[in-house]
């Protein structure tokens, strides 16, 4: 059913991430920095989360989606217009209207927010090296699209605030996009995660739907 | 009297075998097996205008079909596929970085072939920035085992403007015999054609097929002004237009063209366009091997037979 296969589409990572290198130690740690910021300073962490998820949106949009996975999926302009567009509602909900506040709150969702946020910055790299696969397949939050979106969600998770639903729409898009995509390539690394993501799509509405039980 | 003897004398012998030599050195092929190799066929060929150099006008392409891993049953299968190419006239072998195993598969291939003379090597580059982008190149070279290639080409247009400048710089120094562009799927129609027009290339590559004529209104007739020689990908539509032709026999007419089955109707209708120089079929198979091969042999519809296939395909 896809033009390719799923050692095509892996293999797809080796000229990204030599494409983008340095920028995944520049990603990760910049990231972590400004979690600890956001969770530090929650005035304006909200703010610098946003910026950062909104950029990473735009670079998995522009540059993964564009331009290396629009060579093998016709599809892949219309996932970097999804990408584009959700960092246009990031940068007006969470930077510019501070909607998305970070902290931490000993409760079941926010530990959800935590692991899932551990998950998708660990992940893939964890995977590679376990299963001896080239380290340049790895995916990095922010760069690569699975572990970005897993991350969005595990933010969400982790927000003290009620998020604006539209925030949401696009996040859960992409992550059935990609459920089926590597349920397609055979991927069951990738389909965890993913499973994973959109268990915490469904816990962040419960949390919204009955947020004084689950607290 | 005396009678002759039943036994051939020595005399006898030796113009016998003296009559034998001077025949077979007046005719080289007397005794050579039937079916004749493509070496005494008359193989289509056409040349690549900026040298006038002459290729068959059947490749082989690799997308997917090259990309089997180290499996050695299915390496060896290709093995096979590229043996067939080569004994029945093939020259052109296309292949990409970008599609995963295949070049180390086709390296595989050319080690094992005693036969491939007549080897038109031709990869791709894949990647963004000058310095990764070499050091793939260098990566085929390695993989291939063929240094230098015959042709380099942009995958895709990626990078386009980084990758041409080293692409001149090789072909100065020798290092790849000609430079082109690729694009596919009917995609970046309007910057292949700006490149196409404006840029000291040798080669384009991009889709063209029965049903996907679009590059026939402006990269087909830019490519022929410009003197660029022309290579077609997905000529099959990925094995779609077998689909619609499945299960119904070749028309009668075909026979005008030396068309003995439906592949051959489809690349003898994409290699008779006049700005074409080669269709690059791709295959897992030796018999469909074959059977795409053989559209280098016999004559090629002119264009009212091409209209009429057009007219017959959108009926079916």
């Amino acid at each position: 059913m896809l033009p390719y296969t799923p050692d095509i589409y892996l293999r797809l990572y080796i000229p990204y991430n030599q494409v983008v290198w340095p920028l995944q130690l520049v990603i990760a740690a910049g990231f972590y920095i400004a979690l600890i910021l956001s969770i530090r300073y929650p005035s304006i962490g909200g703010r610098i989360i946003s910026a950062f998820l909104a950029a990473a949106y735009i670079f998995v949009g522009s540059v993964f989606y564009y331009s290396f996975l629009f060579n093998l999926l016709w599809l892949a302009p219309l996932l970097s217009y999804l990408c584009l567009f959700h960092a246009l509602i990031l940068i007006w909900q969470g930077v510019k209207r501070n909607r998305l506040k970070i902290g931490i709150h000993k409760t079941m969702v926010s530990a959800s927010g935590i692991f899932l946020i551990v998950l998708a910055t660990f992940y893939s790299p964890l995977i590679v090296t376990v299963s001896g696969q080239n380290p340049l397949q790895m995916q990095f939050a922010g760069l690569a699209p699975i572990p970005t979106f897993v991350l969005t969600v595990g933010l969400y998770l982790a927000s003290i605030n009620t998020l604006p639903t539209v925030l949401t729409i696009i996040p859960i898009i992409l992550l059935v996009f990609e459920a089926w995509h590597t349920f397609l390539l055979n991927d069951f690394g990738g389909m965890v995660l993913v499973a994973l993501g959109l268990l915490g799509i469904c816990l962040l509405f419960f949390s919204v739907c009955f947020r004084e039980n689950w607290k | 009297m005396a009678s002759k003897p039943l036994y051939p004398t020595r005399r006898n012998v030796i113009t016998a075998l003296g009559v034998a030599g001077t025949a077979l050195a007046v005719s080289p092929c007397a005794l050579k097996p039937w079916p004749l190799t493509a070496r005494e066929i008359e193989i289509l060929k056409k040349p690549i205008p900026s040298t006038g150099e002459q290729i068959p006008i059947v490749g082989m392409g690799s997308w997917i079909t090259f990309n089997v891993g180290n499996d050695i049953e299915a390496r060896n299968k290709r093995v096979r596929i590229l043996q067939t190419f080569f004994e029945s006239g093939g020259a052109l072998v296309d292949s990409s970085p970008m599609y995963g195993s295949s070049e180390d598969v086709i390296g595989y291939c050319l080690k094992r072939l005693r036969n491939k003379q007549g080897l038109f090597s031709a990869t791709k580059v894949w990647t963004y920035l000058r310095p990764l982008g070499i050091a793939q190149m260098k990566r085929s070279e390695r993989l291939w085992g063929e240094k230098p290639f015959d042709l380099l080409q942009i995958h895709n247009l990626m990078d386009w403007r980084t990758h041409l400048s080293t692409l001149l710089d090789w072909k100065a120094q020798g290092r790849v015999r000609y430079i082109g562009v690729t694009t596919s799927h009917g995609r970046r129609h309007s910057l292949t054609e700006k490149i196409i027009q404006t840029q000291p290339i040798d080669f384009v590559q991009f889709s063209y097929n029965i049903r996907d004529r679009a590059a026939e209104k402006r990269l087909l007739p830019a490519a022929r002004e410009r003197g660029l020689a022309v290579i077609i990908n997905r000529p099959f539509r990925r094995g779609n237009l077998f689909g619609r032709t499945r299960g119904r026999p070749l028309p009668n007419w075909v026979g005008e063209f030396d068309c003995l089955n439906w592949a051959q109707f489809y690349l003898k209708f994409i290699v008779s366009h006049p700005a074409v120089t080669c269709a690059i079929p791709a295959t897992s198979r030796v018999d469909h091997m074959q059977q795409n091969i053989g559209a280098l042999q016999g004559r090629l519809p002119d264009p009212d037979m091409r209209k009429h296939m057009i007219k017959y395909f959108e009926n079916i």
